[in-house]
């Protein structure tokens, strides 16, 4: 097991580094780059730059160098020193950037998914225990209404009821008064009065998808003879239903969970955006929009590190669950 | 029951109905059943599938699923010779019910791989019937579980208890799943085809543990099976079911010699015999086992029946009818003393024809050999498994080489390879093509392609076989249009094989899920046939089919080889069925074949130990013999790592040192046969299978 995962491991670098170029390339694709598109928008304003003055600005931002070298450098900073670059459209380090984001951004991921996986799981379980049921019914209904509708028309449909009922204005994680406080109780309590509008919109179409994958996967266990063996030992129906069915329910499940880091920082970007939250999901989307190179590259290099330990956390769950596959990988040891 | 009972049943089941719901709709399925079983007895429910045995196994522990009621009768329980509880009233999640499961009743399910759950330790799911059933601690549970593996000889079973169930061997699957129903102890012991899914040699060992549980702790026992000859190894009493009734029961050395009933004659004649005369057609009983939905008025057999009377078999159920004691059966043609009135029997004879010797060989297998490279994981070396390794025999026109081993002995990697669904590694297979042989094994696919006509394979479940897709006149024309040839001939020759295999051509526009298990294999057999081709491989064609409608499918496979002078090789591990088709009969072990001989001299004296430790293991329906055997103990070895020496001497028991070191070869030993052993039997050595006939 250990062995696998440092086998793991040892793949983690090239990956990266093929991502890190990959990603490189992609961003400096589109014609021009961050000072053409800086230029645009002081035109826009009425403020016409001289191609000396961009020329300087190049060279102030490192961009006059060719692509290549562009890429070692930034590579070379970041191994070094730790430095993922300057960030031309926030004028500031791009670590800071993202910094300030990323704590809120999984407290939001984190809450969602627990809240899903909390409500979504028992009631995929009942669905599937009672199928057919009234209670079945109403769940399935509920569920195929959340596949269907799309999150970013719920966000928008859910903030007008709010504004029209109580006239609140329910963007963003915080209201005014404390989205630049230093954090207090009344900061987290106001972050707790918003944060359940994204929990919920997010929620009920990974909710609805849940129900219905683990509700699909029981079905089929709830007709296997070991729960049929498991009842005639005498076993309480709660527990042999808990024991042997709900878990060999979970192997696809988990090992569908490769992605679920990845969508903590990337996740969601439209609703991001309707809502107004300040989450990377969006600065990814902006920084894209605007070529501001450093701080897009090192949003996805994230994304794919995030990507590759989720892909091993779902491998790892799967062996803890499921002894077929932890024996498998203790084979290859011991021939190893 | 008039009779006086001197002791009360341990179970006793009485006019049990049992009903599916489907939608606004209800099936019975169980017709009132009633039966006994007594402490220290084994009582027998047999009949083919979907008669309601399993039904009725679950019926009594109350774990039928959610569409199944029980409708009226009870299932009495009689605990401790005072205590009588009717089952059939209790809750079935309630915990009354709970009590009785795992503790009084217990069950052993037919799929142990199935039954057991691969998440959970075998130990884990042996111990936990104790910890639910009173206050034992975890360590008293695993000690106690350790002994009950002990005691149903599980190999190593401290080890064992950490086990998976996907790390054991079939029979020891077996092993641990009798070790989880009897640690609980209980009085009855329910087993549900408990030997179905394991080899002859493994099944014998199985039907030997169980009986020797069985007397060590006194228990009753309820076993279901569709074989006979499991029947008469293991009951005391037998209960024939059909469609959902019992049609016939008694003691089980009066039902098997005189059985009353015409559904119990026609099953106990339909099955080939590995010692009595060998028939040139089966009896059989025409059609199938009719679906719930379609259960008939009045006797439920009556439409397979050679004795029915139309206007009285299909107005009523027969009730049944006291024949003697303990001995019942439920049929309209018993006369008054209780005997089947004569009926015509049909079982037209065919003439034989027996392959021409004469003639060269029709395919010549020449050491062929199948190696699999079986990778391993990143830094592992592949292990080479050697499936076949070093096979070869003959195939005249008109003849059927039979082949039977034991699962893993390479019978089906053998079939697959001279077809060509696999390049052997080394080796010829020659066939004879107008006067020239042609070796398969070197040609190119593409000039191969042109020998897939002569060529045909039947599958043993012809449903994964069939794109579900196809109507059954693709599945036919299929080979046909591959091969080119034009619309009308297609259509004729498709409608010429539909009638060959007994089917109406009216069908033909269906998909074969619409069909019945015989049909279908009708079907397969039909597709191998479009092409005309010479020589059919048939992969365990019967295996899956229940034993009336394998007798159907066995006599249609003998006209066509009297009609078209087809060639079979024919793979099968059931050797009633073998020596039932084959001229000649190959015994394969670890990848080789170890002895070949004409059928009737093989089942009469064979030379090799393995072959007749397998003659040994076959169960056959006749009571007077059921004495000790000699059993075969241990495993097919593994093909990656064969012993050296002879492969068969670790489980031999006449090895010797030169068995230990050199292979022995497949060497001729007189009157045509051929055998790869240093010590062979000779005929003049008592075979305890054979009896004079």
């Amino acid at each position: 097991m250990l062995r696998f995962i440092l086998q793991r491991l040892l793949w983690v670098p090239p990956t990266l580094i093929a991502i890190s170029v990959v990603a490189f390339a992609i961003i400096n694709l589109p014609p021009g780059d961050y000072v053409d598109r800086y230029a645009l928008q002081a035109a826009a304003q009425g403020d016409v730059m001289t191609e000396a003055q961009k020329e300087a600005l190049r060279i102030t931002y490192g961009l006059d160098a060719p692509i290549p070298v562009q890429y070692v450098r930034w590579m070379s900073d970041m191994v070094l020193h730790g430095n993922f670059g300057w960030s031309f459209q926030h004028s500031r380090p791009v670590a800071e950037v993202i910094g300030e984001r990323l704590g809120l951004t999984a407290i939001l991921s984190i809450v969602t998914l627990t809240v899903t996986w909390m409500i979504a799981i028992p009631i995929g379980i009942y669905s599937a225990v009672r199928r057919y049921s009234i209670a079945d019914y109403v769940f399935t209904s509920l569920g195929f209404f959340g596949l269907a509708l799309p999150n970013f028309l719920l966000a928008l449909a859910l903030m007008y009821a709010l504004f029209v009922f109580t006239g609140q204005s329910v963007g963003g994680l915080f209201s005014s008064q404390y989205a630049d406080a230093p954090w207090s109780l009344g900061k987290v309590l106001d972050l707790l009065a918003h944060l359940w509008i994204p929990i919920l919109v997010l929620g009920i179409s990974g909710m609805a998808s849940i129900i219905r994958t683990i509700r699909a996967n029981l079905l089929d266990e709830l007709r296997a003879p070991y729960l049929s063996a498991a009842r005639a030992k005498g076993l309480p129906e709660t527990w042999a239903l808990l024991k042997y069915p709900v878990r060999h329910a979970m192997n696809p499940f988990v090992s569908g969970l490769n992605d679920v880091f990845v969508h903590i920082i990337s996740g969601e970007t439209i609703v991001a955006i309707v809502l107004g939250l300040e989450t990377t999901g969006p600065l990814l989307f902006d920084a894209l929009r605007n070529q501001d190179m450093f701080l897009a590259a090192t949003l996805i290099m994230f994304l794919g590190i995030l990507g590759m330990i989720g892909t091993l956390f779902s491998d790892v769950l799967l062996a803890w669950l499921d002894p077929r596959i932890r024996r498998q990988f203790t084979l290859v040891e011991r021939r190893g | 029951m008039a009779e006086v009972l001197h002791d009360t049943p341990f179970l006793e089941v009485r006019d049990l109905h049992v009903s599916f719901t489907e939608g606004d709709r209800q099936f019975t399925a169980l017709d009132g059943v009633s039966f006994q079983v007594r402490r220290g007895r084994t009582l027998c429910l047999v009949g083919e599938s979907g008669c309601g045995k399993s039904l009725t196994a679950k019926a009594i522990l109350q774990v039928m699923g959610d569409n199944a009621r029980i409708g009226q009768g009870g299932i009495w329980l009689c605990r401790d010779g005072r205590e009588h509880i009717d089952i059939a009233a209790l809750d079935p999640r309630g915990s009354a019910i709970r009590s009785i499961r795992g503790n009084d009743i217990a069950m052993i399910y037919q799929e142990p791989m199935s039954a057991l759950s691969p998440l959970y330790t075998i130990g884990d799911q042996i111990s936990e019937v104790l910890r639910w059933h009173g206050n034992t601690s975890r360590s008293e549970a695993r000690e106690e579980a350790i002994a009950v593996l002990r005691a149903v000889g599980m190999p190593a079973p401290e080890k064992r208890f950490d086990a998976y169930s996907f790390e054991l061997s079939g029979g020891q699957r077996q092993r641990a799943m009798i070790a989880m129903a009897l640690v609980g102890r209980p009085q009855l012991l329910i087993a549900d085809e408990p030997t179905t899914a394991l080899d002859v040699t493994t099944q014998a060992v199985i039907l030997d543990l169980l009986r020797e549980r069985q007397q060590a702790q006194g228990m009753a026992m309820l076993f279901i099976t569709h074989d006979l000859g499991v029947v008469s190894e293991v009951a005391d009493d037998v209960a024939v079911m059909y469609m959902g009734r019992i049609v016939e029961s008694g003691p089980v050395a009066e039902v098997l010699s005189d059985p009353r009933h015409p559904y119990t004659r026609g099953l106990l004649a339909s099955r080939p015999s590995v010692t009595g005369r060998r028939r040139d057609r089966l009896e059989t009983i025409p059609g199938t086992v009719p679906h719930l939905h379609n259960r008939p008025s009045g006797c439920a057999f009556f439409a397979r029946c050679g004795h029915r009377r139309p206007g009285e078999c299909d107005r009523q159920a027969p009730p049944p009818r006291q024949l003697a004691q303990a001995r019942q059966a439920a049929c309209w043609a018993l006369d008054d003393e209780g005997h089947l009135q004569a009926a015509e029997t049909h079982a037209p004879a065919v003439v034989r024809r027996k392959p021409d010797y004469t003639c060269p060989p029709l395919l010549k297998v020449h050491g062929l050999k199948k190696h699999f490279l079986q990778s391993g994981g990143l830094f592992t070396k592949p292990r080479r498994v050697r499936s076949l390794d070093g096979v070869s025999f003959d195939i005249w026109p008109g003849e059927t080489l039979g082949l039977v081993g034991e699962s893993g002995c390479g019978k089906s990697t053998l079939g697959q390879t001279v077809i060509g669904l696999h390049k052997p590694s080394e080796g010829k297979v020659f066939l004879s093509n107008k006067g020239h042989d042609v070796d398969l094994a070197a040609l190119p696919p593409a000039a191969r392609r042109r020998h897939w006509r002569d060529i045909r394979m039947v599958f043993q479940d012809p449903n994964g076989s069939f794109n579900p897709r196809l109507t059954v006149y693709d599945i036919l024309a299929e080979v046909l249009s591959v091969a080119g040839e034009s619309r009308p001939a297609i259509a004729s020759r498709v409608h010429e094989v539909m009638r060959m295999v007994g089917l109406d051509t009216a069908y033909l526009d269906r998909h074969a899920h619409a069909f019945s298990g015989g049909q279908r294999q009708r079907i397969g057999i039909a597709r191998a046939l479009a092409s005309r081709p010479r020589l059919i491989i048939a992969d365990e064609p019967v295996s899956a089919l229940d034993v009336s409608v394998q007798a159907q499918i066995l006599n249609l496979l003998r006209d066509l080889q009297a009609e078209l002078g087809l060639s079979y090789l024919f793979i099968s591990h059931d050797l009633s069925v073998v020596r039932h088709i084959s001229d000649r009969v190959a015994v394969m072990y670890a990848g080789q074949v170890v002895e070949l001989a004409p059928t009737e001299e093989l089942f009469s004296a064979p030379r090799h130990p393995y072959t007749r430790a397998l003659l040994n293991s076959v169960l056959e329906p006749t009571v007077a013999r059921r004495t000790e055997r000699q059993r075969l103990v241990g495993s097919v070895p593994d093909p990656a790592a064969f012993p050296e020496g002879c492969r068969f001497h670790p489980r031999c028991s006449l090895a010797s040192d030169e068995c230990r070191r050199t292979p022995p070869p497949l060497a001729a030993s007189g009157s045509g046969r051929d055998v790869a052993c240093f010590h062979p039997l000779h005929a003049a050595e008592p075979v305890r299978l054979l009896e004079p006939a």
